[in-house]
C-alpha cells in the first residue's frame, strides 16, 4: 500500500513538471519568431519618411499600399477590416461582397504591433500558403449518361439541396506564420458546437504535439499569430469558394 | 500429549497466525473510494484544463507579460513634410477612386445564386439567378463539367430572341442520339428567353423557360435569370461591361 502511494505521488509529480515544461516552451515560443521578425524589418525599414507618419496617416496608408496592390491582381482577394469589423472580397478594386464579423479575436502579437510595424508586415497583401477546411472548394457529381430516351424520362428529377446546415470552418495560413481562421454562424436552431470542438481541438492537439517534440529535440517552438473571426455561415461559404487556393488577403486593423 | 488431549488441555496457548487489525466500517471503506475517484478526477481535469486551454495561450500569455514585446523597431526620428505626406496620401486616395469608378458591371454569386447589378458605383438591381449544378456528365469516353466559371468576364455579344444552338451533351443528357452539326434538331429558339449576353468559351447569361428552378443550381454553366431581371441586365450592360463570377 505504501510502495503504491508513492508511485502515485511520484508520477502526479512527472505529470505536473510534464506540464510545466510545456508550459515554460509555449511561453518562449514568441521570442525565435520575433527576433526572426525583426531581422525581417531591420532589412524593410528603409523607407523612413513613410513609417515616420502620423499614426492614423501610417494605418491609412498601410490600407491604401495593400488595396492598391490587390487591385493589380486578376484574382480574388480577401480584405479583413478588423478595426470596422467587416470583411470584403474584392476584385480589381471592385467590392463583390461585404458581410460584417460577428466576433473577432486576435493573438497578442498583433495588439503589440507599433503603425510602423503593422505597415511593415501589412503594406501588401498577404499570400495564402496553406488552407484547412471543413468544406471543399469545389463538389462535384457524376453523373453517367442515360442509356436511352426512356431511361433519361424515367430519371427523377432531383432538385438540389440549398438549405444550409453543414458548419463551415476553415484555417487560412498566410505569409510571416500568420493565420485567419473563420468560423462560419449558423442559426442557434442549428447544432455546430460539435464540429467547431473537433476543428479547434485537432489544432490545439497538433500544437502541443509540435511543442513536446520541440522541447524533446530542444528546438524553439512553433508559434503562429492567429486571428479568429466568425460570420454568417453562407458568407463564409460564399468567401470560401471565391478565395483561389493561392489567393491574396489584407489585413486592417 | 495426544491431538485430543492437546484440545482439551484449558492451559494450551492460543497460537495466531496474523494480527488483526481494527476492521474500518463498510461505509467509512465507500466514502474512501468516493474521495480517491474524486480526486482523480479532479486531477484528470485539471491536467487536460492546462493542457488544452492555458498552454496553447502560453504565447499569449507570454506577450501579454511584456516578454519579447519591447518595440521590435528603432525608428530614428525623421523630420517630415507634412504638406508631402498629405499629398500623397491624396494621390492614393484618387488612384483607389478610380479603382473602383467603373462603369455598369454585374456581379454574380455561384453559393446564394443571386445576382448584383451595378450603374455608377450603385446597386440598380438584386435578384436571384441559377448558375452551374457542378456535376460531372459521363457518356462513354466523353466527359463533360457543368459549372459556372468564376473570374472577372466581359461581355462580348448581345442578342434579343436567341437561338440556342444545343450542344452534344444536351442530348445525352435525354439519352437521344446526337444529330449531325448544322441539324434542324439543334437549334431551339424558346430555351434561352429574350435575350442573352455572351460572355465567352460559349457561356451566357440569358433568360429561361424553367422560371420554377430560378435560385437553385441547375444550369449547365450559363446564368439564368428571369424575364424582367435579363431585361435590365441586357439594357445596361453595353459591349465590354464586366460581369464577375464568384
Amino acid at each position: 500500500m505504501k510502495a503504491l502511494k508513492i508511485s502515485v505521488l511520484c508520477l502526479v509529480v512527472v505529470i505536473i513538471a510534464g506540464l510545466a515544461v510545456l508550459l515554460i516552451a509555449a511561453m518562449k515560443a514568441p521570442g525565435p519568431f520575433i527576433e526572426e521578425f525583426r531581422a525581417e524589418t531591420a532589412k524593410i525599414g528603409k523607407n523612413k519618411v513613410v513609417l515616420s507618419y502620423p499614426e492614423d496617416l501610417l494605418l491609412e496608408r498601410t490600407s491604401m499600399d495593400a488595396r492598391l496592390a490587390m487591385s493589380e491582381d486578376d484574382s480574388i482577394g480577401l480584405r479583413v477590416n478588423l478595426a470596422e469589423k467587416k470583411i470584403y472580397l474584392e476584385i480589381q478594386g471592385i467590392v463583390l461582397h461585404e458581410t460584417p464579423i460577428l466576433d473577432q479575436k486576435a493573438s497578442v502579437f498583433f495588439k503589440k504591433l507599433t503603425p510602423a510595424e503593422k505597415y511593415i508586415l501589412f503594406h501588401k497583401p498577404l499570400n495564402i500558403n496553406k488552407d484547412e477546411s471543413s468544406i471543399s472548394k469545389d463538389v462535384f457529381n457524376v453523373v453517367i449518361a442515360p442509356k436511352d430516351s426512356i431511361e433519361a424520362q424515367q430519371r427523377e428529377e432531383i432538385l438540389p439541396d440549398t438549405s444550409h446546415t453543414s458548419p463551415v470552418t476553415y484555417r487560412l495560413y498566410l505569409d510571416h506564420g500568420i493565420r485567419l481562421q473563420v468560423y462560419g454562424q449558423l442559426p442557434d436552431s442549428v447544432p455546430q458546437f460539435r464540429d467547431r470542438f473537433r476543428f479547434e481541438y485537432s489544432d490545439k492537439y497538433r500544437f502541443l504535439k509540435n511543442l513536446a517534440q520541440s522541447v524533446i529535440k530542444r528546438t524553439s517552438a512553433p508559434y503562429q499569430p492567429t486571428i479568429s473571426i466568425v460570420i454568417n455561415s453562407r458568407d463564409a461559404e460564399s468567401i470560401y469558394r471565391a478565395v483561389p487556393k493561392k489567393g491574396k488577403v489584407i489585413l486592417e486593423f | 500429549m495426544t491431538d485430543k488431549e492437546f484440545l482439551s488441555d484449558p492451559v494450551a496457548p492460543e497460537i495466531t497466525l496474523f494480527e488483526e487489525k481494527p476492521r474500518r466500517s463498510v461505509w467509512k471503506r465507500i466514502l474512501g473510494w468516493i474521495l480517491a475517484f474524486f480526486g482523480i478526477a479532479v486531477f484528470v481535469f485539471l491536467c487536460l484544463y492546462v493542457l488544452f486551454i492555458i498552454i496553447p495561450k502560453g504565447p499569449d500569455i507570454a506577450l501579454s507579460r511584456g516578454i519579447g514585446t519591447d518595440s521590435l523597431m528603432n525608428q530614428a526620428p525623421v523630420k517630415i513634410d507634412s504638406v508631402k505626406v498629405w499629398k500623397e496620401i491624396a494621390a492614393l486616395e484618387k488612384k483607389i477612386d478610380k479603382l473602383t469608378n467603373q462603369g455598369p458591371y454585374l456581379i454574380v454569386n455561384t453559393t446564394e445564386n443571386k445576382f448584383y447589378l451595378y450603374a455608377e458605383n450603385k446597386l440598380i438591381r438584386t435578384g436571384p439567378c441559377s448558375t452551374g449544378k457542378n456535376t460531372q456528365l459521363i457518356a462513354g469516353k466523353k466527359e463533360f463539367r457543368f459549372k459556372t466559371p468564376r473570374g472577372v468576364h466581359k461581355v462580348i455579344r448581345k442578342k434579343e430572341h436567341p437561338v440556342w444552338a444545343k450542344p452534344d451533351w444536351a442530348f445525352i443528357e435525354e439519352g437521344l442520339p446526337i444529330p449531325p452539326p448544322g441539324d434542324e434538331s439543334r437549334f431551339d429558339q424558346y430555351t434561352l428567353g429574350d435575350y442573352k449576353l455572351e460572355i465567352g468559351d460559349g457561356y451566357m447569361v440569358h433568360g429561361t423557360l424553367y422560371k420554377r428552378m430560378i435560385g437553385m443550381p441547375v444550369t449547365h454553366g450559363c446564368v439564368r435569370m428571369l424575364d424582367d431581371d435579363i431585361e435590365a441586365v441586357f439594357k445596361t450592360l453595353p459591349i465590354g461591361a464586366k460581369v464577375i463570377i464568384y
